[in-house]
């Protein structure tokens, strides 16, 4: 399994900033590859509740489902996704001089036929390390630096 | 020169698709730009290659003057089939999905607030099922990018892109 995990602070409460990523309509907006999120099944809050991604990676796009693991109001939602790529995306908050400190952290796995349709496994691992920081700089524009 | 035909063949392809798709396509000014300069830097190569001969010049001229054209317009987006009811709604939902304010007017979103309050974008139909998207003010703020970035996943690009979907 490969991870990524990225720490940022943003200048606004904890409760704001899980309960914005919590709505994962608005995934889209911070994470850069996401081209969409579809068919919103029940609350996304709620585990077990489920919705269809696409994802934009290297020039192909990759449709797949994903659904709520966990969700603690103001401290912690993770996801994970179903199917052909096994990963978990965590995003926890606490507390920080007045803000938030968010620490998301993402595990995943990419299967071998799709490592051989688009690109190299480091490759993939970098691209996505670097998806991750524009992630937590997206949210931090968003939200409030 | 075959250059003139392999362009002209790709514009045809990019025009058959987005004629053909039913959802609303998007060129953007800064994509069309990047094409034109990529065989405007082919057809001098080739020009300088074979010896300078008149009529690659007269090539490098055409694509030069396209390229040119395309340079003005490379802050705006165009999109095709597009319904101005749909766009609205994609504009508005993209603008609450960045928690960015803004004040409708007739034909504009003026984006609040943002420094001197003269950033916005602007939408205009210019042909039936055709409109242009005009970015005014500052897009270099980070939120804004944000912003144009989740515009553009709203729409389909002119060239399809291969799928996968996961089981």
């Amino acid at each position: 399994m490969s991870r990524v995990t990225k720490i940022v602070s943003i200048k606004v409460e904890p409760a704001k900033v899980i309960e914005y990523i919590a709505n994962v309509k608005n995934h889209p907006a911070f994470i850069s590859a996401l081209k969409s999120v579809e068919n919103l099944h029940g609350d996304p809050k709620h585990a077990g509740d489920s919705w269809d991604w696409t994802f934009v990676m290297g020039g192909v796009e990759i449709k797949g489902r994903a659904e709520t693991a966990d969700y603690q109001e103001g401290k912690h939602y993770s996801f994970k996704t179903t199917g052909g790529i096994a990963s978990t995306f965590g995003y926890t908050v606490e507390p920080e001089d007045g803000g938030t400190r968010l620490t998301m952290d993402v595990e995943y796995e990419i299967p071998q036929n799709v490592l051989a349709k688009a690109l190299d496994k480091a490759v993939i691992e970098r691209l996505n390390d670097q998806e991750g920081d524009r992630a937590v700089e997206n949210l931090q524009a968003i939200l409030g630096a | 020169m075959i250059l003139p035909y392999v362009y002209l063949l790709l514009v045809l392809f990019g025009f058959c698709f987005v004629i053909f798709r039913n959802e609303t396509s998007l060129l953007k000014g800064d994509s069309f730009l990047k094409f034109n300069l990529i065989f405007l830097i082919i057809a001098i190569v080739i020009f300088f290659f074979r010896k300078m001969l008149p009529e690659d010049l007269t090539i490098v001229g055409l694509i030069a003057f396209v390229a040119i054209a395309s340079f003005l317009t490379r802050n705006k987006w165009l999109l095709f089939k597009y319904s101005p009811v749909k766009t609205s709604a994609v504009i508005e939902d993209s603008l609450s999905r960045v928690l960015m304010p803004f004040q409708k007017t007739e034909y504009s979103y003026i984006l609040k607030p943002i420094i001197d309050g003269n950033t916005y974008l602007r939408l205009a139909s210019f042909w039936p099922s055709c409109a242009i998207i005009v970015f005014g003010g500052d897009w270099h703020i980070k939120k804004v990018e944000v912003l144009k970035n989740l515009l553009k996943k709203n729409f389909s690009g002119v060239f399809p892109r291969p799928v996968i979907k996961l089981k």
